[in-house]
Parts: C-alpha cells; sequence; structure tokens
C-alpha cells in the first residue's frame, strides 16, 4: 500500500454520554510527522482511536486517501496502530508478534519469516525472533510493537504515546531512531504526545488540542514562536505573564514571554528600552540550576521568573530585560495579537 | 542428652508447624485418603482376605462396555461445553452489540441454581420421541412426524451434561476473558483479524488454562453424577456411575463396584495430571 494523506471532517465523538472530540476538522499529508499535542485528557487518544476504528464517530468524516474509512470496522481499514502499552501478545513470540499481521494477509510462511527477520534486523534487534514477548526490556517491546506495525507497510502510522513508559535517556535516543524510521520510510505518521519537548523535536506538524478541540495547527517553530493563546502558550512554556504598559514596545493586553529569555541586567544600565520590556523589582529567590541561575522577582503585584549568569543576592533592586522578539502580545480575550 | 542428634533437633524446629497444620492433615486423611485407599485395596481383596484380580476381571468383562460409554460421552459432552462455552463468553466479550451482550450476560447462568436431577428429569420430559422437542418440531412443520426419534440415549447424556455444565464453564472463562488485555484484542483486530480470528487466536489462546480448568471440574462432575444416566438412559450400555450402584444395591457387590471405581479414578488421575503438568509449565514459563 502507499502512503497516503488523512483528512477529519467535523469529527465528532460521544463516549459514554460525554461528548469528547468537537468538530475536529484536520487534514495531515501524505508522508508527514504529525504530532497531536495535548494536557491528559485532552481527547488525544480518543482521536487516534476514532482514526483506527475504535471509537465511533458522532458525526463527520475520516477519509484516507480518496476513500472514507469512517464506517469500516477496524480490521478493515488499514491504519497500523502503537498502542501506548505495546499491546504485544503475550502467547507468542517476538517473531510470532511480527508474523501474525502477515499471517492474517494470506503471506506464505517463508515470506512471512524472511520479512520478520527483515523488520528485526531494521529495529536493530537481530536473531531477538524466538524470544518470549515477557523477556524484553520496555525499550525492545516498544521497537517489536513498532515493527509489528510496520510490517504490513501500512498507510498511515498512528503511535499512541510511544515513549511516555521508557525511561529519559531510552526516551531520548528512541526519539531520533523514530523520526529518522519516518523519513526512511516515508510513512505518514499521527504520534500522540502530552511532551512538548518531544512533539518540538519530532513533527513537522503540531496540532495542538484542548479539551476535545484544535486550538492550533502550525509548524513546531511558529507554534513555538506563536502560540495562539495564552493558555496554549502555557503549556509551550511561556512561563511569564504581565499586564503590558504604555512605554512597552509592543502594544498588548498582556504580555507573555519564557524565563530563559528574561535577562537580568544592572540597573544602572537602562538603555535597552525601546526594543526590549523592561521591568524593575526584588529578588525573591535565587536557585542555581547548573550553567546559571533561576530567579524570582517581585515587580509591583507581579512575579517575574528569570535566568541570570551569576547569583544575585535576595533582597537586591534588579532590572530584568526582555527583547522585543521573544515577546508575545495577547489582546483582552486572552487571544495572539498579529503583529 | 549433652549431644543433640541433629535431625532429631530438626524435627523439633518443625513440631509447631506439624502440629499447626495437623487438624488439616487429618481431616484430609480421615475423611478422603482413608476412605479412596480402603476402596482401591478393596478392589483387589478376595473374600478370604488374599490379593486377587478376580473383581477388576468381573468388572471389565461386564462392564468394559460401560467404561468405554463412559469416556466417549465424558469426551462428547466435554467437545460439546468447550465449543458452547467459548461461543457464550467469546460473545460476551467480543459482541457488538451491547443490548444482545446484556440479554446473554443475564440468561447464561440460570442452569447453575437447577440440581441434576431435575436437570435429568426435564431432559426425559423433553428429549423423549413424543416429548417436547419433537412436538414442537412437528407442529411447526420443520419435522416429519414419521422421521421422530428419541434422543433418550448417549446423545440425551451429552446434551444434558452441556446443558448443566457449561454455565459453569462459561462463568470462568467469560471472567478470564474479561482480565485478559483489552488492547491486545485491539491489536490484533487493528492489524486486521475479524472477531472470529481474534476469539481464536489472541483470547483463547490467552486463557486456556481456565478453559482446562473448567473442564476438568466437569470431568469429574461427569463421572460422578448418577441422577442424569438414571434418568436419561434406560438400557445398556450406561455410565459407570449407574452400573456401580446398580452392583451395590442389587447384589451387595462392593468389590466389583470398586474396581469399576479403580476406573474412573484412572480417567479423573490422567485429567489430573494433564492439569498439574500444564499449570508447571505456565508458572515456569511465566517466572522467567
Ligand atoms: N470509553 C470511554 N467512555 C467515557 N469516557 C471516556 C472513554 N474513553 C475516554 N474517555 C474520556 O475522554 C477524555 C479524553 O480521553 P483520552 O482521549 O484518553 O485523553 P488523552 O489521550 O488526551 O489523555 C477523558 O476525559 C476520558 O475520561
Ligand atoms: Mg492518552
Amino acid at each position: 500500500m502507499g502512503v497516503e494523506a488523512l483528512e477529519l471532517q467535523g469529527l465528532s465523538i460521544r463516549l459514554g454520554g460525554a461528548q469528547i472530540l468537537h468538530d475536529v476538522s484536520l487534514s495531515v499529508p501524505a508522508g508527514s510527522f504529525t504530532c497531536l499535542l495535548g494536557p491528559s485528557g485532552c481527547g488525544k487518544t480518543t482521536l487516534l482511536r476514532s482514526i483506527a476504528g475504535f471509537a465511533p464517530p458522532a458525526s463527520g468524516d475520516i477519509r484516507l486517501g480518496a476513500r472514507s474509512i469512517a464506517g469500516l470496522p477496524p480490521e478493515k481499514r488499514g491504519t497500523a496502530m502503537v498502542f501506548q502499552s505495546y499491546a504485544l501478545w503475550p502467547h507468542m513470540t517476538v517473531a510470532g508478534n511480527l508474523t501474525y499481521p502477515l499471517k492474517l494477509r494470506g503471506i506464505a510462511r517463508a515470506e512471512r519469516e524472511e520479512r520478520a527477520e527483515q523488520m528485526l534486523e531494521l529495529l536493530g534487534l537481530p536473531g531477538y525472533g524466538a524470544r518470549k514477548v515477557g523477556s524484553l526490556s520496555g525499550g525492545q517491546r516498544q521497537r517489536i510493537a513498532l515493527g509489528r506495525a510496520l510490517i504490513i507497510d501500512p498507510p498511515i502510522l498512528l503511535l499512541d504515546e510511544p515513549l511516555s513508559n521508557l525511561d529519559a535517556a531510552i526516551r531520548r535516543n528512541l526519539r531520533g531512531e523514530l523520526r529518522r524510521l519516518q523519513q526512511r520510510l516515508g510513512i505518514t505518521t499521527i504520534m500522540v504526545t502530552h511532551d512538548q519537548e518531544e512533539a518540538l523535536a519530532m513533527a513537522d506538524t503540531i496540532v495542538l488540542m484542548r479539551a476535545g478541540q484544535v486550538v492550533q495547527v502550525a509548524s513546531p517553530q511558529d507554534l513555538y514562536a506563536r502560540p495562539a493563546d495564552l493558555d496554549a502558550g502555557r503549556f509551550l512554556g511561556v512561563d511569564n505573564v504581565v499586564a503590558a504598559r504604555p512605554d512597552d514596545p509592543v502594544a498588548a493586553a498582556t504580555l507573555g514571554f519564557r524565563s530563559m529569555d528574561a535577562r537580568i541586567r544592572d540597573t544602572a544600565l537602562e538603555e535597552a528600552k525601546g526594543n526590549a520590556l523592561v521591568r524593575h523589582g526584588t529578588v525573591l529567590d535565587c536557585a542555581y540550576t547548573g550553567g546559571g541561575y533561576h530567579l524570582q522577582l517581585e515587580s509591583g503585584a507581579e512575579v517575574i521568573s528569570a535566568v541570570s549568569g551569576v547569583p544575585v543576592a535576595p533582597g537586591s533592586q534588579v532590572c530584568v530585560a526582555v527583547p522585543t522578539a521573544s515577546l508575545m502580545a495577547f489582546g483582552t480575550d486572552q487571544r495572539l495579537l498579529p503583529n | 542428652m549433652t549431644i543433640a542428634d541433629p535431625s532429631a533437633r530438626d524435627w523439633r524446629g518443625m513440631l509447631p508447624g506439624l502440629m499447626l497444620i495437623a487438624p488439616a492433615l487429618l481431616a484430609i486423611a480421615l475423611l478422603y485418603v482413608v476412605p479412596l485407599a480402603r476402596s482401591v485395596v478393596f478392589a483387589f481383596v478376595d473374600a478370604e482376605g488374599g490379593f486377587t484380580t478376580a473383581h477388576l476381571r468381573t468388572a471389565i468383562e461386564l462392564y468394559g462396555r460401560d467404561v468405554i460409554f463412559t469416556v466417549m460421552v465424558a469426551l462428547a459432552s466435554l467437545a460439546l461445553i468447550s465449543v458452547t462455552s467459548i461461543a457464550i463468553a467469546g460473545y460476551l466479550t467480543l459482541g457488538a452489540t451491547p443490548w444482545a451482550v446484556t440479554a446473554l450476560r443475564w440468561l447464561y447462568r440460570w442452569p447453575l441454581f437447577i440440581p441434576f436431577i431435575v436437570a435429568g428429569q426435564t431432559a426425559r420430559s423433553f428429549l423423549a420421541r413424543n416429548g417436547l422437542m419433537n412436538s414442537l418440531l412437528i407442529d411447526s412443520g420443520l419435522m416429519d412426524p414419521a422421521l421422530a426419534q428419541s434422543l433418550l440415549d448417549w446423545r440425551g447424556l451429552v446434551l444434558t451434561f452441556a446443558w448443566k455444565q457449561v454455565p459453569f464453564v462459561t462463568l470462568l472463562l467469560a471472567g478470564a476473558m474479561a482480565s485478559v488485555d483489552r488492547s491486545t484484542i485491539e491489536a490484533a483486530r487493528n492489524m486486521g483479524a475479524g472477531r472470529l480470528r481474534c476469539l481464536i487466536e489472541i483470547v483463547l489462546p490467552q486463557v486456556r488454562g481456565t478453559l482446562l480448568v473448567g473442564l476438568i471440574l466437569s470431568l469429574v462432575t461427569i463421572m460422578s453424577v448418577l441422577s442424569v444416566p438414571m434418568m436419561v438412559i434406560a438400557g445398556n450400555p450406561t455410565m459407570m456411575t449407574s452400573m456401580m450402584a446398580h452392583r451395590v444395591t442389587y447384589y451387595g457387590d462392593y468389590a466389583v463396584a470398586n474396581a469399576l471405581g479403580l476406573f474412573s479414578y484412572l480417567i479423573t488421575a490422567v485429567a489430573a495430571y494433564v492439569y498439574l503438568r500444564m499449570t508447571l509449565t505456565q508458572h515456569n514459563e511465566g517466572g522467567r
């Protein structure tokens, strides 16, 4: 099967009497890597499951390539899903898990076994075929689950938090590995994650979700620099929100920025005005974070987080400056203002 | 008493433990082991108290056919029980029509609460030549009256045993299936397996231990029920239980009855062995 595009049109889903997804429309170009990003419980898994056929839509359509798949049972859709828990079949060996999807497609035993070998090679687990699934480590299981999905050469790959059950180090490794594999195979991929760093590092396009709705669809760079609203910004690490003042370089109701963009200056040096947001304040707290210091300072009624290269004693008066390029301007409705 | 014998010391160490389990051991010995051993021994003891295989030979000569009949009926019943309970439990687990699943969940259990003797009696009036089943079939025009036949033979036994034991095995099986990780089922469907293949190739292998337990317990029940063969079957051959009762009540011949009982033990012992071996393998695999 070739690589295909996916199109969701006005998809709504009700489960157990509650509306989980509200009118979700999305188009995923063929061969792209799309991340569904959002806090826990916002409906990412439900969206993925509805594409795979496990959550019947109340309204709307799902199209894969030229055909609508919304009415098909899961086994007829041809989507390949990797479950968060991996869902390997415990009564089969590693090779059994890899070959079963091929068996379902009526492929002869010799070819099945050959393709399983190749897949194990591709996954960096050659010779693991005869192992019991129970004897694998988390990372190895994750790879086998991925291999089981890829072995059928699916038109689309669905990944539900594939890395969330792994240690941080393995996670970072697998992140790159997964992305390279996807690019090499050119397979249309949708990955669910609640980890913004993971989404930013891996995706071509990020779909930001909140409470069953799509908030923003953007490239990682755009999403990071221009989140659609204040909540989206907070989710993407915008930890400072201050009320705008008339002499600020950008006109807005509130201004948001990340603490790593907020630098401490000497109170004396105040030439920055005009191309930076400047606030004065009293240092409340100064913590070493490795490579630098993280400060909390009180500026009027607001508390601002900032970074500094040198330690600053609590109680001292400082000035913090944020370059205009790092500022995000939000209107009174909390939405990002166009610039 | 200055130099304590090491083995004696070991014994003294075990004494409190032994005393704790003594009541249980005693109960098992008195209630199970002694009667069992006695009945096995009496199968080999003649009137003068010497060893003999005469009872065993008599049992085989007179009742060999019944032993084989019993084994065949038991196997056929177990086959029917497996197929039916897998189908019901499978539908309860994978069924797509919620109201049908709910209805089935309520319906399938009720034979559990009906005693064997009542089941036997019901089967008798249902399966006879002019019984309820044939009347229904003839009245509805589905069967020619001339073709009506009685099912009160081995088929009646198999049907009655299955009817009585299916709910029990289904209960065990449906419970086990419900605790199978659902995502393994969804993964199989996602990879292209229909419901039936999912049931047979994904769900069933994960619950086969439970199925085996259900079947072995059913086998023991089938081997020991007296009322059903008495009610359902008139002539020969019949189940061993029926023949043992016959031997005891009409001839007072405990020795041959015990010899027959020996065959029951052997059959259930084979089942127990299979079960133990299987649970041990599973245990070892789980431990690895
Ligand atoms: N089968 C279900 N029945 C009812 N509510 C459900 C069901 N599955 C999920 N939900 C609810 O839908 C919401 C979204 O769940 P989910 O898609 O799993 O979120 P996410 O994957 O983004 O963490 C949650 O509030 C959850 O409680
Ligand atoms: Mg989820």
